[in-house]
């Protein structure tokens, strides 16, 4: 920080004297030489959020300000501004923006997937990850690019390329056309995002690759500063960038809400504090966010409400948008109440939009000191710049705005933007609205003007009363004294208008004649008046009053938009209700039990007490205990939670890595997505837990989590802690990418020859790996000073883990050769393979299975989808379970795996499975193949409470789930599901009717937002099949 | 009583391994009785203990043994199947099943036709009597289907073909029976939700509809008069529009539910079915009566929107039942092919979601006869095609749906297929008994 601030003054002095005096621009024509200084008075000037100094005195002398008081001496040379009720505020800081850098070009994409970086020389190895990357080399200055910058009272801008993963530094822009000196700082902050831009490189393809590449890379930097040039023999300059860079503040650019909560974790491990650039949507996850207590920049680009006038469109709307529409505004009031630091960033907005949505998040409880501070001095305070920016205080730069009323009061407006001293920004004159109904006096005639349309351009046109000969039936019609009798008509013609400042040029034929009228607005917009000529040359004199009575402006901007909303907790989810149901103790009496271990399947009682199960009997007696709830099943049936041993819901953006053949650093934990339906789903089928595979993209593919479902909590608290890693293989067609087009034909392996061989060339360095940690750590002190450290390496540490058997595979694999194969692999590496899952023909090797002691995971009977799995038999689980082999039945699929039931009963039909070994397959197997069988699974008396409760026999096509508890908590009921679901019925037609009121009341709408979700199965790549 | 019946021990599993094909079974030559078995008529109707006697590929009788005297005598073979439920063989609507064999293998692909307007490509000249996947869908009860294309605007012409012949003359039940189409649809990604692309599907939404309209009208004016040129597309569009082929529109959505009812009524289009209609639960009614039918696609499908009812889909023949709409199911979507066995079950579930049990047998039979109208199938009862089966217990139930003879047109089929073989095959490896 030192070196930080040393930098800052430097740069504070040389500005400051090269601007005055030693301007080395050459000049055209006569010099300006002379100095003035500027004094403001009789202004309201807000120095900071908290101190107004009015009827004050600003003077400024330059770039600088000299003195902010009431009672100031102004000094004789002074030019003076009279501010009379006018306010001055310091101008705004913006801290996201790509303000004036050229725009990496978009790289053209060769036939071949690009699997190695295509930048030339000692760079990182990543294309996305560019730390190297300064966007004070990149600048290409447009000053009309400023304007709409200065018009929302910005006077810096922090600009970076929004292009890549790591993304260098941004600079510090001083928003001037006047001086040729515009930065502030070259570097005023590292920048990073989770998305790789405009890169073609393979890798990441997903947002897990990009954390894990990010995490990679920050280990890599970590290792390359601890070792001095002496043990440094190479130089990498993407490495070098990043550590000297290392003392800027470091902004992390995020795109879902989600991703703060995965940025977060990377700050705490490589020990990077960052500012996040946020999503607008902090309010909905505010527990967890007050957690983490981050700094925050925040967007203002609140929604519109949808156009939902069609009932049937509005189907399509989700709920979460529905829900973000009416509480978007209340997030910075909600941040503000947590004590949440946060800035305000205006991208996507326009001057207009961006005061109005401040002014509605100040309706929704936002304080306006609060809203001053974090567009002023918190960000300079961030940046470094608080002791020259940010406030009005003598000596600090003079960057301020002049505003017709308190700045984010109700149409206010900035009038100028001083930015150094300078006139920056000027409005426009502000234009009077002159529209309304006026009675039009020309000479002796009367008629009436209607000006109308928008402010800017506004057009006219006149109505009059003209008598004329009255007919009937084409004949002139007399009255009794032989007078033509007169009819008067109405007429109405267009005028054409031209309006400037306060002069107004009015013209419109009259009979033959074309009259035109000039004069000025008068009484402020209320009378018009001035001259006319007519055709024939004569002047004469006219006016034109405003009808008081007739103003037909549009009343929208004088109501509020949204009315003052208070967020409720889960409000933006469906079924979620705001309350969690808390543990109960509860004995469920009179069922049939199916306890999928010893005991197997008996008609009595179980008892389960703080979220596991205490006693399972015939007949349980629990009258001691006062607190257990009694609920009579009889009829109905039991069973332990579902665990789906293979499933791909819940997860975020990329359920492949699908660049590299080997992708062990990814992990589905870093990516899981707590809101997703589907958990609630699976519920509703009876699945407690579940496995979070990595799909089947690459031969070594990514770490799974393995979660119960926790729905209405967290990511992390949905993980079983106690579960240990597993790790996702996958061999055959996806890994050769046999399925995959023909762009895919380069990448090894292409042939399962090559599979094999690149999971022995992974293990045998994986091994070399763990020897080179293991020398090292034996090392003296001494010796260790000499010698490079070996560099830490997720992947490998990943692959390690499965050596060592603290991490578990699950291996995607269908043809016997294959699964053979693999085994041997392992044999010789000394480990063991846990689970094949698909594992089609599983069947013809089950005694080689059983023999290495692998477990089995298979789909109840699909088959005929890819040549591999033409062999595929639906006697496969059944054949291997009578084998001896621990076999599961998946779901591989977010809909079927609410029906594993069903699937397990399969078992039955093809191969005659037992009733409880069928059961088995869908509870205690997977549980044990996932080595969570220590607390679920099963009814076993101190196990955890993952109970299921039936209508009907569970391996029944007609059951249906009655109730599912997880860890004792009642997560789903068939009952209160109705209610549940009316409910949410009734909350989305509230806010749909809210929608359609406000587009009512005229506000702006957007079109519709259809939902729709994307599913994931583990074949999923860029192709569909 | 005893002496009257003789039990036959059919051995269906062929002796030999390997792969290939199970054998088409011979024409009908000796009459059959199924005596005392749980029958399903069809019709909504079941007879707790039944006869049914066919002979030359025809129900001769279907009774009631407790009323009526059985002269079993007068059969060449008498089977025993009290106990065991009868089914009217079940219908594998709008199934693609004998026009693919490998989802990942293209040139074992045959359901889609380039182009958007393909009403002239013909299912049936393409349907795969050879497949190794038919008979692993036969052995649970699907025996005949409306084969149908896909893709495009107009996809083709689908005919209803029987699940065991040596070719596809042979498997022909009903030749060119109807003509499928997408109706087009805002699909928009949620990746996607800019404005700017929900507008441009929107455009290509309405240009398609234009393109549909241009084309349904110049196909009913060329059907008008006797060209000399001859357009084979339009060809096939002609006996759409003197109602000797049923329109089939593929549409899942309200909004375009009800821009294809104003289309049927634009072009009186008199026999029309909606496939898909997964929202069709908003607007049943309508549905009814605008008499529309409708195939139910994959009732094991989530639900539309992350706020639908979480079982919206297996509840939707229910719904569809109470409204009066004429239904049936088909499997349609991943791995349509393979999962043509598991449609029995889908209807299970819409059993356990409120249709009563024999609407749901009616759904698998002779309202898919209806609609496909092969009045000769769907039922059992005197006179109709002697297409049946008898299961252990419920069909509809997985555990139970073991299919220990099936007949279609009385020919008694082989009902092993390579997946049995395999076992078979493992089972001996490893010394285990093989469960049947």
């Amino acid at each position: 920080m030192k070196r930080y601030l040393l930098f800052v003054l430097c740069f504070f002095t040389a500005f400051n004297s090269s601007a005055q005096k030693n301007n080395y621009n050459p000049h055209v024509g006569i010099k300006e030489k002379a100095e003035f200084p500027h004094a403001f008075i009789n202004c309201t000037i807000h120095q900071n959020q908290n101190i107004v100094i009015e009827d004050g005195v600003l003077i400024v002398m330059g770039n600088r300000i000299v003195s902010v008081s009431k009672d100031i001496s102004i000094p004789k040379d002074a030019i003076i501004h009279d501010l009379k009720g006018k306010h001055v505020y310091p101008s705004f800081i913006e801290l996201y923006s790509d303000l004036n850098i050229q725009k990496d070009a978009t790289k053209k994409r060769s036939n071949s997937p690009q699997y190695k970086t295509s930048k030339e020389g000692p760079y990182y190895w990543n294309e996305a990850v560019r730390p190297e990357y300064n966007s004070v080399e990149n600048i290409s200055v447009n000053y009309e690019k400023l304007n709409p910058y200065l018009k929302k009272g910005f006077g810096l801008v922090v600009s970076h390329q929004k292009n890549g993963i790591v993304r260098g530094t941004g600079s510090l822009l001083i928003l001037t056309k006047n001086d040729k000196q515009m930065f502030l700082l070259d570097k005023a902050a590292n920048f990073y995002s989770f998305d790789k831009g405009n890169s073609n490189q393979a890798y990441p393809t997903s947002l897990m690759g990009s954390i894990a590449l990010l995490r990679q890379f920050f280990i890599d930097a970590k290792w390359y500063s601890k070792n001095d040039m002496q043990n440094h023999p190479k130089i990498n300059l993407s490495l070098e960038a990043q550590l000297s860079n290392k003392s800027y503040p470091n902004i992390f650019i995020l795109e879902r809400k989600l991703d703060l909560f995965r940025a977060d974790k990377i700050s705490k491990e490589s020990n990077i504090d960052f500012i996040y650039k946020g999503s607008g949507r902090e309010y909905e996850n505010l527990s967890e966010i007050t957690k983490i207590n981050p700094r925050i920049i925040v967007p203002l680009n609140y929604p519109k409400a949808m156009d939902l006038d069609n009932p049937y469109d509005a189907i399509s709307v989700s709920t979460s948008d529905l829900s973000h529409w009416k509480y978007a505004t209340t997030n910075i009031a909600t941040l503000e109440k947590e004590n949440i630091d946060f800035s305000i960033t205006s991208d996507k907005l326009k001057a207009r939009d961006f005061f109005k949505q401040i002014k509605q998040s100040i309706d929704q409880g936002a304080s306006k000191e609060k809203i001053l501070y974090s567009l002023t001095e918190l960000p300079s305070i961030w940046l470094g710049i608080d002791s020259i920016y940010g406030t009005l205080e003598q000596n600090k730069f003079a960057n301020f705005l002049i505003t017709d009323k308190e700045i984010f009061s109700r149409n206010s407006k900035i009038l100028e933007n001083w930015v150094l001293g300078k006139k920056e920004f000027e409005s426009p004159n502000t234009l009077l609205d002159i529209r309304g109904d006026y009675n039009l006096i020309t000479g002796n005639k009367k008629k009436q003007l209607v000006i109308s349309g928008t402010l800017e351009k506004p057009n006219a046109i006149l109505k009059y009363g003209i008598l004329k000969d009255s007919t009937i039936n084409g004949d002139i019609v007399f009255n009794s004294s032989g007078d033509i009798i007169k009819t008067k008509i109405n007429k109405t013609v267009k005028a054409s208008l031209d309006y400037e400042d306060n002069k107004v040029v009015l013209s419109y034929p009259e009979g033959d004649n074309f009259i035109r009228l000039s004069g000025n607005i008068v009484v402020g917009g209320v009378k018009l008046s001035g001259e006319g000529q007519d055709k024939n040359g004569d002047w004469f004199k006219w006016t034109a009053l405003k009808n008081k009575t007739t103003t037909a402006l549009n009343k929208a901007s004088e109501k509020s938009e949204r009315s003052k909303q208070v967020f409720v907790d889960n409000h933006h989810l469906d079924f979620c209700p705001p309350m969690q149901p808390k543990q109960s103790n509860i004995l469920f009496k009179n069922a049939t039990i199916w306890t999928a271990d010893e005991l197997e399947t008996f008609k009595g009682d179980l008892w389960i007490k703080n979220g596991k199960i205490v006693e399972l009997g015939e007949e349980i007696n629990t009258q001691t205990d006062k607190n257990t709830t009694v609920i009579d099943l009889r009829g109905k049936h039991v069973t332990p939670g579902i665990i789906d041993e293979h499933s791909h819901i819940a997860i975020q953006s990329g359920v492949n890595e699908g660049s590299n053949a080997i992708t062990s650093e990814v992990r589905i934990g870093d990516v899981i997505n707590p809101e997703d339906i589907n958990i609630y789903r699976q519920l509703s089928g009876g699945v407690t837990a579940a496995q979070l595979l990595h799909g089947s993209a690459n031969p070594i593919g990514g770490q799974s989590a393995i979660i119960k479902m926790r729905w209405g909590h967290p990511a992390e608290k949905m993980k079983i802690k106690s579960a240990p890693g597993f790790i996702k293989f996958a061999l055959g067609e996806n890994v050769k990418q046999s399925n995959w087009g023909w762009r895919y034909s380069i990448r090894y392996p292409q042939t399962r020859m090559g599979v094999e061989q690149i999971y022995y060339d992974a293990f045998t360095e994986a091994k070399e790996y763990q020897q080179s940690i293991s020398e090292y750590n034996l090392l003296t002190k001494k010796e260790k000073s000499k010698q490079i450290e070996p560099k830490k390496n997720l992947q490998l540490d990943a692959l390690s883990e499965i050596i060592n058997e603290k991490r578990f595979i699950t291996c995607h694999s269908y043809v016997q050769s294959e699964i053979n194969m693999l085994m041997k692999m392992a044999d010789s590496m000394g480990f063991k393979i846990n689970t094949f899952t698909h594992i089609l023909e599983g069947y013809k090797v089950a005694d080689k299975m059983k023999q290495h002691g692998a477990g089995a995971s298979t789909f109840s009977d699909w088959w005929a989808y890819k040549f591999e799995v033409r062999d595929a038999i639906a006697y496969n689980a059944c054949l291997l379970s009578k084998m001896g082999v621990v076999t599961a039945v998946n779901s591989d699929d977010a809909e079927m795996g609410r029906r594993l039931n069903q699937e397990a009963s399969k078992a039955i039909k093809y191969g005659g499975c037992s009733e409880n070994e069928a059961i088995k397959l869908v509870t205690i197997n997977p549980a044990k193949l996932l080595h969570i069988d220590n607390r679920t699974g099963s009814l076993t008396v101190g196990k955890d409470a993952d109970i299921v409760v039936w209508n009907n026999s569970p391996l029944s096509i007609y059951s249906r789930v009655e109730q599912t508890y997880v860890d004792g908590l009642l997560l789903y009921d068939e009952k209160s599901q109705e209610k549940l679901f009316k409910e949410n019925e009734r909350k989305r037609s509230t806010l749909i009717t809210e929608m359609i009121q406000s587009k009512k009341n005229g506000f702006p709408t957007e079109k519709i937002k259809p939902q729709e979700d994307i599913l994931h199965k583990c074949n999923d790549f860029e192709i569909d099949e | 009583m005893n002496k009257f019946f003789y039990t036959v021990l059919i051995i269906i599993l062929s002796i030999y391994q390997g792969f290939s094909q199970v054998t088409p079974a011979d024409v009908q030559t000796n009459s059959i009785l199924l005596y005392g078995g749980y029958l399903h008529i069809g019709n909504g109707e079941v007879i707790e203990n039944s006869a049914v006697g066919f002979k030359d590929g025809k129900i001769i009788e279907s009774v009631d043994i407790e009323y009526n005297q059985i002269d079993t005598s007068y059969y060449d073979i008498v089977i025993n199947v009290t106990g065991k439920e009868v089914y009217p063989g079940f219908i594998a609507m709008n199934s693609t099943l004998g026009l693919m064999e490998i989802g990942a293998v293209r040139a074992t692909k045959d359901y889609r036709e380039t182009g958007k307007f393909n009403p002239n490509s013909r299912t049936l000249t393409s349907f795969n009597t050879d497949s190794r996947i038919t008979p692993t869908v036969r052995s649970n009860g699907m025996l005949i289907g409306q084969i149908s294309p896909r893709g495009g605007i107009v996809s083709g012409t689908s005919s209803v073909m029987r699940f065991d012949a040596w070719n596809w003359e042979d498997a022909v039940v009903r030749a060119d029976e109807g003509i499928h189409m997408n109706w087009p649809k805002n699909r928009v990604n949620n990746n996607v939700n800019n404005e700017l692309d929900i507008e441009k599907v929107k455009s290509k939404v309405k240009h398609t509809q234009n393109e549909i309209h241009d084309f349904f009208q110049i196909a009913k004016a060329y059907v008008q008069k006797n060209s000399l040129t001859i357009d084979l597309r339009m060809e096939a569009m002609r006996d759409l529009f003197i109602g000797k082929k049923r329109l089939y529109v593929h549409a899942d959505k309200v909004s375009q539910i009800k821009e294809i009812i104003s289309f049927k009524k634009e072009f009186n289009i008199e026999k029309l079915t909606i496939v898909g209609g997964k929202d069709a639960h908003y607007i049943p009614e309508l549905i009814a009566e605008n008499e529309i039918s409708m195939i139910v696609s994959r009732v094991h499908s989530l639900p539309s929107y992350r706020q639908s009812e979480l079982d919206i889909s297996y509840k939707l023949p229910s719904i569809l039942n109470k409204a009066g709409v004429l239904f049936c199911f088909d499997n349609q979507g991943d791995m349509e092919q393979m999962q043509s066995r598991n449609i029995p079950f889908l209807a299970g579930t819409a059993v356990a979601y409120g249709l009563p049990y024999e609407e749901a047998i009616k759904a698998l039979t002779s309202n898919c006869a209806e609609i496909l109208e092969i009045s000769n199938y769907g039922l059992i009862t005197k006179g109709k095609s002697a297409t049946l089966f008898v299961s252990e217990g419920d069909a509809l139930e997985i555990s139970t749906n073991k299919i220990s003879h099936a007949f279609i047109d009385g020919r008694r089929i082989d009902l092993s297929n390579s997946q049995e073989k395999n076992y078979l095959k493992y089972c001996k490896k490893y010394g285990l008994i093989p469960e049947k």
